[in-house]
């Protein structure tokens, strides 16, 4: 749009040139009301749209700016997003590990713990055998 | 000011016509653009909202899944604490049960070596008990037998007679039989000896024996223990190591859940940025929609005075032109001054004048509304009959947009505006064609100007409702006679 405001305000400045140019030719009663009534206002609502027109470049610009940095702004997101879903697969993987391995402790501890008893009876067991049997 | 040559002025006011047509054409085509780039700025603003919106769901999603995967290894973490704990306080207790069950063992295994000892101690007295006891039986039988025969020499010794009758002298023979039972009675106490060691040798082997057994026992059921407690030490040796590994892939999962919650936060900052900044962009796209609407209606008020200024321009150069053309036969005409511009203003015209016969001149031409007479047999909705208000309302708001377009050319015949309703799939009477020929048809807005005063032959309540929406201008078809001009 640029290009396009640029060449609009050449063609506004061509036409006002020209005006000028042709005031020596043109400058009875009638040119002057003319100008008066159709012209000068034309050249005051060809500013004022060229103004306009300069606002919204101006505006669209900052505006593309903004857009800019909010795509980047979401492509880091995006990224940020699919290390985040690394990172909880990596400790999903961790927690099904460790789960195997506590199940694995749950058993082993278990067994091991089922013995003490039977141990323990078999010391007294062991101990109670040569009761009231003599010695030398 | 000096003359003007006529010819050179009508090529000026042409040339300047020329330049008006130009800059109408670019300031057409840069609204256009202008409008098309602001449309397509809109949109991608809507798209950045949507897509905004869409990152800032995941981020929210994102959060709920670390949230609830923290929670879950958070209470794995717990568990495999405790797990290491228990498991060694488990292994420290089956270790002394080992050492324990050792201890017992190692106890029995003396005492059973004490034990066999003593029964090998036992078995040998038992031997020599029994050696001994042979030895006084034999002793016994020995002396029994010695006292048989000292009896028996003593019995012949006392039976004997001489030939002279005589007894022999038997106390030899006597005290053989005394030595001999002596010896025999000491023979029987050695045997009564003998077998009281025997049997106390017997009864202690017995007891050794019962000990020895009973040691075996112990010494087995101690040595099952110990089998029991190696095994239970192994087990929770593999407990232990099983509840480290555990621990420390528990804490693995801790430190990469860290890595997510960071990364989560970093998310959802850039998503908030993210939201930020494309409300700034909207901000900014919608002051740009202001501005561009101050530029759009300057645009179509500078068109309009264009458009009035080109059919004005027209009329004067006509009349140069007529300046130097023989009088019509018609009649009237326009006076001419020496300027031969001596018209006043009162409108522009797309179409070129026409001249009839009784001296009226019928123009197209635009007039501003406030110029145009107030029909006053109009007073709201209820009189229009023919087109609703609401009809007729929609048909001159259309009919600004399509005023460009028409005076710039290329609208400017009805076909263009049959061929815009084809395409936009419009019915004529709901389309522009239609609005066209309303306008610059037959049914055109008719007014009629006569020694100064308008009337309105057709079209009041489009006029009425023209003024009632604020309209500045509206295409009428003037019919004047050339005296009206001198007012």
């Amino acid at each position: 749009m640029e290009d396009e405001i640029w060449y609009m305000k050449q063609q506004s400045r061509v036409l006002q040139e020209f005006r000028r140019d042709i005031q020596g030719f043109w400058d009875d009663e009638a040119a002057r009301e003319m100008n008066v009534r159709y012209l000068n206002p034309h050249e005051d609502d060809d500013k004022q749209m060229i103004t306009g027109l300069d606002g919204q470049q101006n505006a669209l610009q900052e505006a593309q700016i903004k857009l800019a940095s909010a795509s980047e702004h979401a492509l880091r997101a995006e990224k940020l997003s699919v290390e985040v879903l690394e990172q909880l697969e990596l400790a999903e993987q961790d927690v099904s590990i460790a789960y195997q391995f506590y199940e694995q402790y749950q058993n082993y501890h278990s067994h091991a713990r089922s013995f003490l008893p039977e141990i323990e009876k078999l010391i007294t067991e062991a101990n109670s055998v040569c009761r009231g049997v003599a010695k030398e | 000011m000096g003359e003007v040559n006529p010819r050179l002025l009508a090529v000026i006011l042409e040339d300047l016509q020329q330049e008006l047509t130009r800059w109408a054409t670019v300031a057409s085509d840069t609204m256009a653009t202008a409008g098309y780039t602001q449309r397509h700025a809109e949109e991608q603003v809507d798209q950045a909202h949507r897509h905004a919106a869409i990152v800032n769901d995941k981020a929210v999603n994102d959060r709920d899944a670390v949230e609830n995967l923290r929670g879950q290894v958070e209470v794995l973490f717990s568990k495999c604490v405790e797990a290491k704990q228990l498991s060694h306080k488990t292994l420290a207790e089956t270790t002394t049960a080992l050492q324990k069950a050792q201890k017992t063992l190692s106890l029995w295994q003396t005492e059973l070596e004490y034990a066999l000892a003593w029964l090998a101690r036992a078995e040998e007295r038992v031997r020599r008990a029994e050696i001994e006891l042979a030895a006084a039986e034999a002793e016994l039988r020995r002396a029994e037998s010695e006292l048989s025969r000292a009896e028996s020499a003593y019995r012949n010794c006392v039976n004997y007679r001489d030939d002279k009758g005589r007894r022999k002298d038997c106390s030899s023979e006597a005290s053989r039989v005394r030595r001999a039972q002596e010896a025999v009675h000491d023979a029987v106490l050695r045997v009564k000896a003998a077998q009281l060691e025997l049997a106390a040798a017997k009864a202690e082997r017995e007891r050794a024996r019962a000990r020895v057994k009973c040691c075996q026992t112990a010494v087995g059921i101690a040595t099952k223990a110990v089998e029991f407690a190696q095994e239970a030490k192994e087990r929770a040796t593999m407990a232990v190591n099983a509840s480290e590994r555990s621990l420390e892939t528990a804490q693995a999962a801790q430190r990469f859940m860290n890595q997510a919650v960071q990364k989560v936060t970093e998310e959802e900052e850039e998503a908030d940025q993210m939201l930020k900044d494309v409300q700034l962009a909207a901000n900014f796209t919608s002051e740009g929609q202001h501005h561009f609407r101050n530029a759009e209606r300057s645009e179509e008020s500078a068109q309009r005075l264009r458009i009035i200024t080109r059919t004005e321009l027209d009329n004067r150069i006509g009349l140069l032109y007529q300046l130097n053309k023989p009088d019509l036969s018609v009649g009237g005409g326009f006076s001419s001054s020496s300027s031969g511009i001596g018209v006043r203003a009162t409108g522009g015209l797309v179409t070129t004048p026409t001249v009839s016969k009784s001296g009226w001149i019928t123009k197209d031409t635009i007039m501003s509304v406030d110029d145009l007479p107030n029909p006053e047999d109009i007073t709201g909705a209820d009189d229009f009959q023919k087109v609703p208000m609401e009809q007729m309302q929609a048909g001159l708001l259309r009919l600004q947009e399509m005023q460009s377009a028409i005076e710039s050319g290329e609208g400017s015949n009805g076909d263009y505006w049959s061929n815009r309703d084809t395409a936009e799939g419009l019915e004529y009477e709901n389309g522009y064609r239609r609005i066209y020929d309303a306008f610059y048809g037959n049914d055109a807005i008719h007014i009629t100007k006569n020694q100064g005063v308008y009337d309105i032959t057709n079209g009041r309540h489009r006029i009425w409702l023209a003024k009632r929406m604020g309209l500045k201008f509206l295409p009428v078809r003037l019919v004047e006679r050339s005296e009206s001009r001198d007012s």
